[in-house]
């Protein structure tokens, strides 16, 4: 057997095959170079023989994943078979109609809901005169009025009796400030949504001056102040 | 079950496509492991592996009307579909690759032929083994196809031949071409450590 003969035996045969050729053998024995070669093969196929034998097994979770994916497609094409023959069994006349309908409720119900939000967002004009009135007003007598309705005596020295009495009006509604109230803060539908009670007060003679009303003869005035549900005056006017 | 056992692989993906979940289960469990084998031999990456395997069953049921029974079986089919998807894996990994460990590739012998009586042995031989997958990993693309198909997945030179498009005789001269290569890298990764390693005149110096 020639070099040549023997590699291309190699060439098309398992290494440990080769070797149980007599001609090969006796080659192998005589050819250093050939046995080199066949040995270098016979080393290779030895370690591609462990290699193949510890090979990973395919691991449970992906058998599992697989799976899942399987059945999450059947469904998907389930579903998709279903819309489908509903879809046929429809009219086209029928779903025309429907979504002619559908759409009008949508357009109604969005009209409906800009207008009402267009109605919440205006500026009520009774919080416009509460703007202009807020501007004369004295911080001071502010204070007071708040005091008063929570049954605290003011800090001044001469400060006479003050006396709670009953509601003079009880308010269903934001009542509007042209009857004479003059603010006390700035108050609108959505700070004030609530009905608001007028509370009658005594106060100083001092107190008529800076809102320009007549000062009596006795040392004192009263006043309504309007509070609100959450116990602060909102707006006050002097008894005449 | 029992009875979907013996149905050719192309009427199992019919009824699978059906909605039979044991024909498909069928199905699966006789591609799996051919598949799982390539893709972690070709990739030498497990979880490579696993995404190869899950998207070629996701494939199969999607494109099943793209199998026709008279271009070949299934597994055929399945092992075209794997081969791209190993193929895009590789692009998208290339970048990723790291460097063979020069060492553990220098004690590749004697570390993966020795029988492990201990647990340095152990870990040599584990660490030799996986030199040798990364070296087979590392050979041309055509060469890998053979010696994973033909050493690796077991699987005949005409069978191997039909999957790759070739002839047989392009499938045996590829599959010797991939040993001796496989069989330089790793003799010339010895070698060039126990140059290092070697003596010189410099070597007297220390």
């Amino acid at each position: 057997m020639t070099c040549k003969e023997f590699r291309a035996d190699l060439e098309t045969s398992v290494p440990s095959g080769l070797s149980s050729s007599a001609a090969a053998s006796a080659h192998i024995r005589a050819c250093a170079d050939c046995r080199s070669l066949f040995e270098i093969q016979l080393e290779v196929a030895k370690h591609l023989r462990v290699v193949r034998d510890t090979a990973a097994q395919v691991p449970e979770s992906l058998d599992l994943m697989v799976l899942a994916n399987y059945r999450c497609r059947i469904a998907g094409q389930t579903t998709r078979s279903d819309a489908i023959s509903l879809r046929k069994r429809i009219p086209p006349k029928a779903l025309a109609w429907s979504g002619a309908v559908a759409a009008g409720l949508l357009i109604a119900g969005l009209l409906t809901f800009a207008v009402k939000r267009k109605a919440n967002t205006t500026v009520p004009p009774h919080a416009v005169e509460l703007a202009k009135g807020s501007q004369s007003l004295n911080p001071s007598t502010t204070n007071t009025a708040v005091l008063e309705k929570k049954n605290i005596k003011p800090r001044t020295a001469n400060a006479p009796k003050v006396r709670r009495t009953q509601p003079a009006v009880s308010a269903t509604a934001t009542p509007s400030l042209s009857d004479g109230f003059r603010s006390l803060m700035y108050c609108d539908q959505m700070s004030c949504a609530e009905a608001m009670q007028v509370i009658r007060v005594q106060l100083p003679n001092s107190f008529a001056e800076p809102m320009r009303t007549s000062a009596s003869t006795n040392g004192v005035v009263f006043a309504d102040v309007l509070v609100g549900p959450d116990g602060i005056a909102r707006g006050i006017r002097i008894v005449e | 079950m029992d009875n979907l056992e013996g149905l050719p692989e192309a009427e199992l993906l019919r009824l699978a496509q059906a909605g039979n979940e044991n024909a498909f289960l069928v199905l699966y469990e006789r591609l799996k492991g051919g598949i799982f084998r390539y893709a972690f031999f070709m990739t030498n990456s497990n979880s490579a592996a696993e995404e190869v395997t899950q998207e070629v069953f996701i494939s199969l049921l999607r494109d099943a009307g793209r199998y026709s029974e008279a271009l070949g079986d299934l597994a055929g089919f399945a092992f075209g579909i794997a081969r791209n998807l190993v193929r895009r894996i590789g692009r998208r990994e290339r970048a990723f690759r790291p460097l063979p460990d020069i060492e553990t590739l220098e004690n590749l012998p004697a570390g993966l032929v020795s029988e492990p009586d201990d647990v340095p042995r152990q870990l040599v031989r584990a660490e030799a083994i996986e030199s040798v997958r990364a070296a087979i990993a590392s050979l041309p693309e055509h060469y890998r196809q053979a010696v994973v198909l033909c050493d690796l997945c077991e699987i005949s030179y005409a069978e191997a031949a039909s999957r790759l498009e070739c002839a047989v005789g392009t499938v045996r001269s590829r599959l010797n071409r991939g040993h001796a290569l496989l069989a330089q890298k790793l003799k010339l990764l010895g070698k060039q450590r126990s140059e290092l390693r070697a003596p010189g005149p410099e070597g007297c110096l220390i």
